[in-house]
């Protein structure tokens, strides 16, 4: 699988303007939703709210993946978000978070297809190269060039 | 300083399996690199004979790919050496607090 399969201009999102993280994540999501990709907004919100509670997903490098499992959505995704603003949360560097990768997977699905991104993400996130690239990637286009480099 | 120390470390290698549910996902990576980060060891993880990763490197845990049912390796070296293989050994012993 390649993530780039799985992402696409419209959900991608720059310059996003977000006071905190509840609000970046739903921005997302409701570009999500508008571009076709979530069935139910309400539940996969939920979802991802309910595994952020959990403990957080901000890994660290500015970085956040936070990600839902829910029948809410149609199938499996990730959207990207560059925020305007960094906002708190509760990384494991306490580093604010400014580029935000949201995984969305159906309920029921077959594969492993939820940790096959994860996997696939943290790959390329490991590098201080990609990180790089992906703080200075300016366009939707700049950030799926980037991505087409990830394979799982 | 290594010439002191040597002498008093060895190395333990000990197998495991992982019985999460999902795999190495981000929560059994963020525990095990929250109880490992305070000791002094190096302590490395992956599939036998496979790349490792640092028990310290939260991304290094998820990109080795593990899944349920597989076994991991885990070498630690250091002074703490024991109490680090013991902290390992319990967070799998408990699925990770799963």
């Amino acid at each position: 699988m390649n993530i780039a399969d799985i992402m696409d201009k419209n959900i991608i999102f720059l310059d996003l303007a977000a006071a905190d993280r509840d609000a970046a994540v739903e921005a997302m999501i409701d570009g999500m939703f508008r571009g076709g990709y979530i069935l139910d907004r309400e539940k996969y919100l939920s979802a991802v709210r309910e595994r952020e509670s959990k403990g957080t997903t901000g890994i660290g490098f500015g970085v956040a993946i936070p990600h839902g499992k829910s029948d809410g959505v149609r199938k499996p995704c990730v959207a990207f978000a560059k925020l305007k603003k960094p906002v708190d949360w509760n990384s494991f560097d306490g580093k604010k978070v400014s580029n935000v990768f949201l995984i969305g997977v159906p309920e029921k699905n077959a594969g492993n297809d939820h940790l096959k991104i994860l996997i696939a993400l943290s790959k390329k996130l490991m590098h201080e190269d990609f990180r790089e690239r992906l703080e200075q990637a300016v366009t939707a286009d700049d950030i799926l060039s980037l991505i087409e480099s990830v394979e799982a | 300083m290594s010439q002191v120390r040597k002498g008093i470390e060895n190395m333990l290698t000990k197998n495991f399996v992982m019985n999460c549910a999902e795999g190495f996902h981000l929560r059994p990576a963020q525990v095990l690199m929250e109880k490992a980060t305070p000791f002094q060891s190096r302590i490395m993880l992956g599939k036998p004979g496979q790349e490792e990763a640092d028990a310290k490197s939260i991304l290094g845990l998820m990109s080795l790919g593990i899944e349920q049912g597989e076994i991991v390796e885990v070498v630690v070296e250091g002074r703490d050496e024991t109490e680090a293989m013991a902290a390992v050994e319990k967070l799998f012993e408990t699925n990770f607090g799963e």
